[in-house]
């Protein structure tokens, strides 16, 4: 008998309420926001759960569900975990709820507004479960459809072709990345992530390439840059890596924040998560000359981020600026595990540095960006119009709560130690330094020009004298504080006790680098 | 049982031919009522009957017709014939859903519409190939009608326009079969005698091309598919949706059964520069489906891009392109069916105007939301999200491509691309315009009727079903691809 | 049979046609009896009803009751074949009496003559199937040709068919001039006047140049007779012009006759005239000059009617293009291939006489009115309009209709040709490429019937269709949709006839 498909559950659950709720007829202006919001905490609990049994197993694979689905092409219906879809699912179910709850907080009550939320924390359950490429597509590509009715129908004026631009990008990444992956897959005969790795650490892969697409009697090399840029690129897109971001910044500006915080924390990881299962076996097998020259744009790209964050008025504009910033680290961090080790043992560690601090990374920008937009949205609400980062100023003496908190959420994100933004960008820049030392060194002043424009922000912001006139703005209410309390939470634990999060990983991770053949 | 489909169908047309045309409604009731039996007989099959493990052909009439030229009447049907069957049924009580409200001439228009379903059934169940042309002519013939009597725009244009090269394009088929008996010396016109022939090389290399083209002229293959769009746009609705839905798959399927299966050789000789053709159609229908106005052009064209993919499956002649094609001919045919009654039924007979600059006056998704989320659905179906049956057919037809020819697989990829940027403009400008383009007060339109909501229901239902659950068809098509019939088209191509 | 045949075995061979003469003799007298018969707006039921009477007898007498073998040095022939052929003949015949029985209104006074003249020229179309002679073939065809010169005049009403009927007159004796001029060339060579004689003694022999000057010098002959471009510019006049049975006994009869005896005269007499044209080896030397006819007829036929406002002269541009189709069964020798050009002869005029009688029904009887009285048909006369589509259909080749069955018989009779697929192939390619040509004009009639509105005030020139005319115009159709759909026995019949008859 089969065990009880609980990762179907909490991929189709949130899924199918969603749709519920966008299909029932309103027929009153009383809109409840409640059934969405007892939903995603109900899956969110289950998520944790499942989390929690995981830890307790010993199997770096777990869960598994199979099921034949389209026979034709070899593609199952196979849902599974390992240590990486754990951590990311922990980090949907903790974003999702706080994002739902953050949408009832600033006003926000629309029935489907809260059914696309939920859709999408189905979707991203589905993504970070998936076990091949067809089935993690199809929740990838669905993803984009509430996301992009959130920014359009509940954005700011403007919304209508920022929205337009967010899909037309998505899907042309989406579509790159399916031609390029197709044709991977059509060489293989699998659609599976796992034949794709293995493919890889046995070598087989350059032989079945050259087998199944002699195109033009293209040297394998070729083949393979065609497939990374293809795949890559495409994917890149979601992440919102320079040079492909140009949807980004107006998209995260646009959106309501609470959907913003979905955005950068959670849907952006689709993209990194992508990366690491389908990028990563190709990269020993990428022509050096072309990862070098991804380097080169990744990393000019990341500074190129920071300091335009820096050149920002707009508040949101900033952090997403540094979004990109950020998440370009773990790119970096990604691309330097192509760096070829020959058995050298101080390689090797360095790249479970890299590859342990991207991960890290992955998870703790999640929270972080959550946490930052979170206190965003909260601010809009309490004074709506843009925030600008040379505004108010003084806000610190009328909200002192909702100050000392965004002023964590930035420590956390410039990097200071104690809180967990630091774990994941010192071990990317332990292993890079390692691996591309000139690679880190060009985006090492990113950190430093992270920290100006966050604490300046912070200066001009909250302290300081108020600009235009006093309003009295209230304090966070106490639901608001418990609302954000599991994010704030982790993010201090984190800082002191990444190896929660990093036990988790490390069999993967191990399994994984070692998978990576020289 | 499957042979009713057409029997009943032809019956349905001359009761509706003879019935006064003062009371439209009981044709209407007859052809539903024909339409929704020929597919219960179609699902009856497909459902409950096991798909045989050789694909082998279920033959379910066979007798002598045409003796002295040994022709044969007979009916069969296998796993692919069956897809199509299905499809032409759902797309059928669609279009008569859709054609509800015809009340000028309604016994004739009726009567044409069943012929031409009838004629459509025909060709999907014959395996003599005289009457599979003959069932081919058949459908030719209502549709001038069709559109000429009940169409909108330039109507005489459209239907003279489409007939022709209808006729031309079957001239040419007749040519590839009749070339094919003689040259076999074969007793008969069966499709199972002929393919026992070794034709020669030489022979295949121009009868392949010659009835490949015929048929898919019918198919909207680039540079010949300038009919399918002005006719598209001159049909009346339902008709409009059975052309797209069904008719254009005539002609990929006649593709399929006849110079495919007979010429393997000529296919390997000629199926890279015709997969081009197809791969540019893909793109040369998307770009200019990009830039229209008229609304129903966009989706005419955007139908002659859907069926680049399925001559790009058919060319591929692996067993994923192949399979790729079949679904991507009974999903087009939904998702086609679905987008031109939003467009011609359910907006225009309510507007008056297709103009995509015109249309955003009437501040549509207040006003219609039904239609609304229906053609949000169906854009999102037919740029190839995953879920709707779009995909899988695409996904399927890329993959099998990639492995004939990989650098047309990212042509197609390009077409997906801006297969989202027509349907998206498209949909923003009907029914998101920007928010200052709707006038104060809007002109109030009817609201959708019930027909219309079954059968745009019915619709969705076939490309979720399928998006979801492709096994449903897949399961019948796949047997087929390894029977022995067109085994010597896959195998050339695997061992080049 | 002997050639020294008692005068009873020459009775029996051509007792069908002694029939035929005996009842036109017999209208004749009639008529002369009965002084009022000549009045105008006199009824035609009499003699119609003896004329139908007459050749239901011979079709009769020449199915079942007529001894096979010839006579008189192939003079005259009977064998399943010409029995069939006959038959068919006379079955037109008999519609074509309807028919004029039908629309009298417009024939109004000599109905006794009109009616002998038609018979007469049956007469002398079945002697011309019957014979394997030159000179009976000559004589025969003249026979045809006089009778066909008066019935043309006989409309006098109007100074311009006059003209017309005198245009063919001329014409006509103007073939007649080749056709003998042919044959005397190839009596000097041959030495012979009877087809199998002359088969006989060029067994073997390289063709002669003289010979086939004559071949194609009757063949130009024929060729006027039939219609074949390029020597088909009468057709148009002659069809708009005449009454309308006239029209159809030169559609429909005339051209039964013509193609036979051309295939006979042809292939029994000249299969072994080996030649060569501009490098392709034929195996008979008058082939390529078929070829060129048919690919004239069906080119020149279809264009020229694409460009015809008029309803009467469009028909006799499509009637060039159908014998151009006909033509390509010519090519191949075989049983297979005279069944199928007899079967589309049959069914082409089948459907030409019910398209016609519609017509005329219609109101539609001269030249000078455009479609007009088509026009939305549907909503005067909904039975009519259904039949003028199938019948138009037909004429386009529409399966499930006889009209396409009868081409694609003779396509696949064409590609049976031994030797030179490909020059064959291209001409049915032709064939197919001008045929969905005469689809845009077939099809420019049925929208004037269909897609049009009616007019607010029916013209005057626009009749009801008489039950006589109804019931005619649904026969047609009913023939062409049965012998489309079921066309099997007929065509097995016409097969085996042939295959038993070598000469």
């Amino acid at each position: 008998m089969n065990p009880f498909p609980w990762l179907s559950l909490l991929t189709w659950l949130p899924l199918l309420a969603g749709l519920g709720l966008l299909v029932r007829p309103i027929r009153s202006n009383r809109v409840l926001a409640a059934p969405s919001f007892i939903f995603s905490v109900f899956t969110s609990l289950i998520s944790l759960m499942v989390v929690l049994k995981y830890a307790g197993g010993s199997e770096t694979s777990q869960w598994e569900e199979r099921m034949e689905w389209i026979p034709s092409l070899g593609i199952d219906y196979a849902l599974g975990l390992d240590g990486l879809s754990v951590v990311m699912l922990t980090l949907s179910a903790l974003i999702m709820p706080m994002a739902l709850g953050a949408c009832r907080l600033s006003g926000l009550t629309h029935e489907r507004l809260a059914g696309c939320l939920l859709m999408i924390q189905g979707t991203l359950a589905g993504v970070f479960t998936a076990q091949n490429f067809f089935l993690w597509f199809f929740f990838y590509e669905i993803a984009l459809i509430p996301a992009y009715f959130l920014i359009k129908l509940w954005g700011k004026p403007g919304s209508e072709s920022v929205s337009l631009r967010f899909f037309i990008y998505s899907m042309i990444g989406s579509i790159a990345l399916l031609v390029g992956y197709l044709a991977l897959a059509s060489a293989l005969g699998s659609y599976e992530f796992k034949s794709l790795s293995e493919a890889s650490a046995t070598q087989w892969l350059p032989e079945a390439l050259g087998k199944n697409l002699a195109w033009f009697n293209l040297p394998i090399k070729w083949i393979v840059a065609i497939l990374f840029a293809l795949i890559f690129g495409g994917l890149a897109v979601k992440v919102g890596m320079v040079p492909l971001h140009g949807w980004l910044p107006d998209t995260y500006e646009h959106a309501p924040s609470p959907v913003t915080m979905v955005l950068t924390a959670l849907l952006s990881k689709m993209g990194l998560y992508g990366m690491v299962r389908m990028v990563m076996p190709l990269l020993p097998y990428t022509p050096w000359p072309l990862i070098q020259l991804t380097m080169i744009v990744t990393v000019v790209g990341l500074l190129y981020a920071a300091m335009s964050a820096m050149g920002q008025v707009s508040l949101k504009r900033m952090l997403a600026y540094s979004s990109v910033n950020h998440l370009g680290y773990c790119v970096m961090a990604l691309l330097a595990l192509a760096r070829p080790s020959m058995g050298e043992a101080s390689l090797l560690t360095a790249k479970e540095f890299a590859l342990g601090g991207l991960a890290m990374q992955m998870f703790s920008h999640g929270l972080i960006a959550a946490a930052l937009f979170y206190l965003t949205s909260l601010m809009e609400h309490r004074m709506p119009g843009k925030i600008s980062v040379d505004g108010p100023g003084g806000l610190r003496a009328e909200v002192p709560h909702l100050a000392g908190w965004m002023g964590l959420a930035v420590f956390a994100s410039i990097g200071l130690p104690g809180l967990c933004g630091f774990i994941g960008e010192f071990m990317i820049f332990r292993g890079v330094f390692a691996l591309i030392p000139w690679a880190a060194c060009i985006a090492l002043p990113a950190l430093l020009i992270t920290a100006i424009f966050y604490l300046r922000m912070l200066q001009y912001v909250f302290h300081g004298q108020r600009k235009h006139g006093a309003c009295s703005l209230t304090d966070l209410s106490r639901r608001e504080c418990l609302l954000m309390m599991p994010v704030m939470a982790l993010i201090l634990i984190l800082g002191w006790f990444p190896h929660y999060i990093m036990d988790l990983l490390n069999p993967t991770l191990i399994e994984a680098i070692e998978g990576m053949i020289f | 049982m499957l042979s009713w489909t057409v029997y009943l169908s032809f019956l349905a047309s001359i009761g509706c031919f003879i019935s006064p045309a003062s009371r439209p409604e009981r044709c209407r009731w007859i052809a539903l009522t024909s339409a929704i039996l020929t597919t219960m007989m179609a699902l009856r099959v497909m459902l409950f009957q096991n798909p045989p493990e050789d694909g082998a052909i279920e033959i379910i009439t066979h007798q002598a017709w045409i003796p002295t030229l040994g022709i044969h009447f007979l009916l069969g049907f296998d796993g692919i014939s069956l897809v199509m069957v299905l499809l032409t049924g759902i797309a059928s009580i669609a279009a008569i859903l859709f054609s509800w409200d015809i009340e000028t001439r309604a016994n004739e228009f009726f009567g044409f519409l069943m012929a031409l379903i009838g004629g459509v059934y025909g060709v999907f169940i014959s395996f003599d190939l005289f009457l599979l042309f003959v069932f081919y002519e058949i459908a030719i013939i209502p549709k001038y009608f069709l559109i000429a009597i009940w169409g909108s725009t330039n109507k005489s244009y459209g239907a003279m326009k489409l007939v022709l090269y209808s006729f031309v394009g079957s001239a040419l088929a007749l040519v590839g079969i009749l070339a094919a008996f003689v040259v076999s010396g074969a007793e008969s016109f069966a499709l199972q005698e002929l393919i026992q022939f070794p034709y020669e090389e030489g022979f295949q290399r121009w009868a392949f091309p010659v009835t490949f083209l015929g048929f898919v002229i019918l198919a909207g293959l680039w540079p010949f598919h300038t009919w399918a769009p002005t006719g598209h746009v001159a049909a009346p609705t339902g008709t409009s949706m059975l052309l797209a839905g069904v008719v254009m798959k005539l002609g990929a399927y006649g593709a399929l059964r006849v110079p495919l299966t007979l010429f393997p050789m000529g296919a390997s000789i000629w199926r890279e520069e015709l997969a081009l053709l197809a791969a540019l159609g893909i793109v040369a229908g998307a770009l200019v489906a990009l830039v229209q106005q008229d609304f129903k052009f966009v989706i005419g064209y955007s139908s002659v891009s859907h069926m680049g993919f399925v001559m790009l499956g058919l060319l591929a002649t692996t067993e994923a392109g192949l399979s790729g094609a079949v679904l991507q001919m009974f999903s087009h045919g939904i998702i086609a069916g679905l987008l031109f009654a939003v467009v011609g039924r359910m907006i225009y007979t309510r507007t008056h105007t297709r103009d995509l600059q015109a249309l955003s006056q009437f501040d549509l998704r207040r006003q219609l939301p039904f239609a609304g989320t229906v053609f949000l659905l169906a854009g999102l179906a037919s740029m190839g999200l995953p879920g709707f049956s779009g995909f899988v057919a695409e996904l399927h037809v890329i993959a099998g491509a990639w492995q004939s020819y990989a650098w047309l697989s990212l042509l197609a990829g390009l077409g997906v691309v801006l297969g989202v940027a027509y349907t998206m403009r498209a949909l923003l400008a009907s029914f998101w315009p920007a928010p200052h383009s709707i006038p104060a007060h809007v002109q109030s339109l009817p609201p959708i009727t019930l027909p219309e909501k079954c059968g745009a229901i019915l619709l969705l239902a076939a490309t979720l079903l399928v998006g979801l659950y492709p096994r449903l068809l897949l399961d019948w098509v796949i047997p087929c691809l390894h029977a022995p019939m067109l085994q010597p088209l896959i195998e050339r191509v695997s061992t080049i | 049979m002997l050639s020294d045949a008692t005068h009873t075995d020459l009775f029996r061979l051509i007792a069908p046609e002694c029939i035929i003469v005996v009842t036109a003799l017999a209208i004749l007298g009639l008529s002369m009896g009965r002084r009022n018969d000549h009045a105008p707006g006199k009824s035609p039921l009499t003699s119609s009803l003896m004329a139908i009477a007459g050749l239901a007898l011979a079709i009769w007498v020449n199915l079942f009751h007529q001894s096979q073998g010839h006579a008189l040095d192939w003079t005259f022939v009977v064998n399943p074949a010409t029995q069939m052929v006959k038959a068919g003949l006379m079955l037109t015949g008999i519609l074509l009496v309807w028919l004029h029985l039908a629309c009298s209104q417009e024939v109004r006074e000599h109905h006794a003559e009109f009616h002998a003249l038609m018979l007469f020229a049956l007469t002398g179309m079945a002697l011309l199937i019957g014979s394997n002679h030159l000179l009976m073939i000559f004589v025969a065809l003249e026979i045809t040709a006089l009778s066909l010169y008066v019935l043309a005049a006989f409309d006098k009403r109007e100074s311009w068919k006059a003209r017309n009927a005198l245009k063919y007159f001329l014409i006509g004796g103007l073939s007649a001039a080749f056709v003998l001029y042919g044959f005397s060339l190839i009596y000097g060579v041959s030495g012979s006047m009877s087809l199998p004689l002359i088969s006989q003694s060029q067994q073997g022999l390289p063709i002669d140049p003289l010979l086939l000057l004559g071949v194609i010098m009757a063949l130009v002959g024929f060729g006027f007779k039939i219609a074949a471009a390029p020597f088909h510019w009468w057709v148009a006049d002659v069809y708009a012009s005449t009454l309308t049975p006239v029209t159809g006994l030169i559609a429909s009869a005339s051209k039964i006759a013509g193609f036979y005896v051309i295939g006979r005269f042809l292939w029994h007499g000249f299969p072994q005239a080996a030649g060569k044209l501009s490098g392709f080896s034929w195996s008979q030397g008058w082939l390529p000059w078929i070829a060129a006819f048919s690919l004239l007829s069906m080119v020149i036929g279809n264009l020229a009617a694409l460009r015809q406002q008029r309803i009467r002269r469009l028909i006799g541009f499509s009637a060039v293009a159908h014998t151009g189709y006909a033509l390509l069964g010519l090519a191949s020798p075989g049983p297979q291939a005279m069944a199928s050009i007899a079967f589309y002869l049959l069914s082409y005029g089948v459907s030409v006489i019910g398209f016609l009688a519609l017509l005329r029904a219609t109101g539609q009887q001269d030249d000078r009115i455009e479609k007009g009285p088509l026009t939305g048909l549907w909503s005067r006369s909904p039975w009519l309009a259904a039949c003028l589509m199938l019948l138009i259909l037909s004429l386009a080749g529409i399966p499930p209709l006889v009209g396409f069955l009868a081409k694609f018989n003779l396509f696949v009779a064409a590609l049976n040709t031994p030797g030179n697929f490909m020059g064959w192939i291209a001409l049915v390619v032709l064939a197919l490429g001008t045929s969905a040509v005469s689809l845009y004009y077939y099809l420019g009639i049925l929208k004037e019937a269909f897609c049009r509105e009616p007019a607010n005030e029916i013209p005057s020139h626009t009749s009801e269709a008489t039950h006589s005319e109804m019931t005619l115009i649904l026969t047609c159709t009913l023939i062409t949709l049965i012998l489309g759909i079921l066309p099997g026995w007929l065509l097995s019949t016409l097969v085996a006839s042939f295959q038993q008859s070598p000469t």
